[in-house]
This record gives C-alpha cells, structure tokens and sequence, in this order.
C-alpha cells in the first residue's frame, strides 16, 4: 500500500464491493421492524384475552351477587340486566379487537395496512370507553343501590371503583403505547 | 427533523453502517453479529434522536458506539478477515482482495477512537464533524488525523 491518496481510493471502490452486503442489511432491517411490530401486536391481544377473562368472571359472579345478595328488589332486575350487559359487550368487543390484531399478517402485509388497522382498532376502542364510561357509572349505581344496605357495603364499592378507575387508566397508557407503535410502524 | 423512518434510515446510510462494521470485525460471523446489533440500537434509538445534530452525526455516533462495546465485550486479538467471506463480488479493474485485506489489517492495527476518525476521514468528513461526532476538538482531532496517516503508510511500508 502506497499511500494515503491509495488508501482512499480504495476506501471508495469497496463501497461497489459491498453493495451485494447491504441488500442484507435492507432485509435485516425489515426484520428487526417486523419483529418488534409482532411483538406489540402479541403485547396488546395479552391485554385483550387478560381484559375478556377478567369481564367473564365479571359476568358471572356480579351476576351471582347481585341475584342472591341484592336487598332492594326494585333495582334487582336492572342492576343484574345493566351489568351483564355491560360486561357482555365488553368482552364481545375485546374479543372482535383482539381478533382483528390477531389476522394481521406482521411479515407479508404492508406497513400502511398495519397502521390503518391499528388505528381503526383505536379508534374503536376509544368509542367504546367514551360510551361505556357513563353506563359503568349507571352499573355501579344500581349496585350501590341494590346491595347497598349498610355502609361497609358502600365503603368496598367506593373502593372497588377507585382502585379500578386507578388500574384502568394504567392499561389505558399502556394501549395507547402499544396502538401508536403499531400506527407509526416505529417507536418513532 | 422529519419523520424519517427506520427504512428510510437505513437505506441512504446503508454503506456506512456497512463499512464501519466491517472494519470493525475479524470474522463474518462476528460482522454479521455486529451489523445487528448495529441495526438494532439504530431502531431502537431512533425514537430518542432529538434532532439537536444531524441525522448522518447521530448515525455514525450509533454505529462506532455499537462497534466499540462489542469489540470491547469479544474481542482479544487482532485477526485478519478477508472481504471475499463478506463481499463476494470482484469488481472489474478495482482493487485485488489481497490489497483489501491488506487496508483491513493496518486499520485493524489502530486503537478504536483512531479507527473511528480515519474511517470518518476516509468518508469526506469535515474536522468539524468528525470532532461533532467524536467529542474531541477540532485541533486534536486535525492532529490525531495527520499522526494517523502518518502510521498507516508507514505500517504499509514494513
């Protein structure tokens, strides 16, 4: 090797010599995208099973409590038929959410058909806490109402809709995280 | 900066990041290692770039960054790797494997900050960008340049 002058020259004819290198680097790349892009996709249909097995047992055991333990009639029959409801077409929507994410094909589809089904799903999920935000509150009403006979009654469920106001924002944050990485198709 | 994407990144510094981890490796498994992890801690840093320097700064920043922690965490020795392992295509009338792997062996012999700047120096960096990307002044950075070019003639002549 001569000199500097030939060093540089040299330096300038590899980068012909390594065109064929950086397609990999192209395919890894995509991979490394995709791969991450699999990962939240599985991160939030996790939320989605954890969130309908939770409005299942839901279903079932207010159901149960209300039927057996409700001391005032009148508001027996609507509390049991509000929660149930509730619960109902929650997990009915988780379920068409999660399934959604679950037909997305993370390596062959397009990116821009990954982003446009995440932000539909969003979107969906979004209407349905606006909606649902006020007839949990009517629920939780009516289970007052109904269960509500003494106040260490009244006192658990002013807590139980605490701490599951306060659990229920956290996951929010957490969907939100996950919906814009799938939107952006980059944690950009 | 606009939204530049992960895709968008890697293609328009594709050869760099390319170079910086050849000459930062001794074997093709090690490259192939290395171009990873590259890839990767550009992926997952590019949410954090700030867009307080350039794009092409941040990139040679990640890459060198990524080279000099893996070669510190594997390496011993200094081996020769042949370009044919990576590169396998011959350029007509460009240079003989045997003179790359020559160039790879002297720039393998320099410690890794004056790997970094020669390499910088050999993609037509400025001085001011080479200190912008590295952190050293721009007077030492003229100086280690000149000592550089200095030391690999003379390790090519012996």
């Amino acid at each position: 090797m001569e000199n500097i002058d030939n060093i540089k020259q040299m330096w300038n004819d590899l980068n012909r010599r390594l065109e064929s290198v950086e397609q990999e680097n192209q395919r890894l790349a995509n991979n490394i995208m995709r791969s991450n892009l699999k990962s939240t996709r599985e991160k939030l249909i996790g939320k989605y099973k954890k969130f309908i097995f939770v409005e299942f047992i839901m279903f079932l055991s207010v159901g149960i409590l209300i039927y057996n333990g409700a001391h005032v009639e009148i508001y027996k029959i609507p509390a049991l038929i509000t929660w149930e409801v509730f619960f109902l077409a929650e997990a009915l929507l988780d379920y068409y959410l999660m399934n959604r994410l679950q037909n997305i094909d993370i390596y062959t589809s397009p990116l821009c058909e990954i982003s446009s089904i995440a932000q539909k799903n969003w979107k969906i999920h979004r209407i349905a806490i606006i909606a649902g935000l006020p007839f949990a509150l009517v629920c939780v009403a009516l289970f007052a109402l109904c269960l509500g006979s003494d106040k260490f009654i009244l006192l658990g469920i002013l807590v139980g809709f605490i701490v599951g106001s306060i659990i229920g924002v956290l996951e929010l944050r957490k969907f939100i995280k996950y919906y814009k990485e799938l939107q952006n198709n980059n944690i950009n | 900066m606009d939204s530049l994407s992960f895709e968008e990144i890697v293609s328009s510094y594709n050869s760099v990041i390319t170079k910086i981890c050849y000459y930062f490796s001794e074997s093709k498994e090690e490259f192939d290692d290395l171009r990873q992890e590259t890839l990767i801690n550009l992926w997952k840093g590019l949410d954090k770039f700030r867009s307080d320097s350039k794009i092409s700064t941040w990139i040679y920043r990640v890459c060198f960054n990524s080279c000099i922690s893996f070669t510190r965490k594997n390496r011993n020795k200094v081996n020769l790797i042949s370009i044919d392992s990576i590169a396998d295509i011959e350029t007509p009338g460009g240079f003989s494997t045997a003179q790359y792997n020559e160039l790879h062996r002297l720039i393998a012999q320099l410690t890794t900050e004056n790997k970094a700047i020669i390499l910088m120096w050999l993609d037509e960096k400025s001085y001011d960008e080479i200190s912008e990307i590295t952190g050293l002044n721009r007077n030492t950075v003229a100086t280690r340049l000149a000592r550089i070019k200095e030391q690999l003639v003379k390790m090519s002549n012996q």
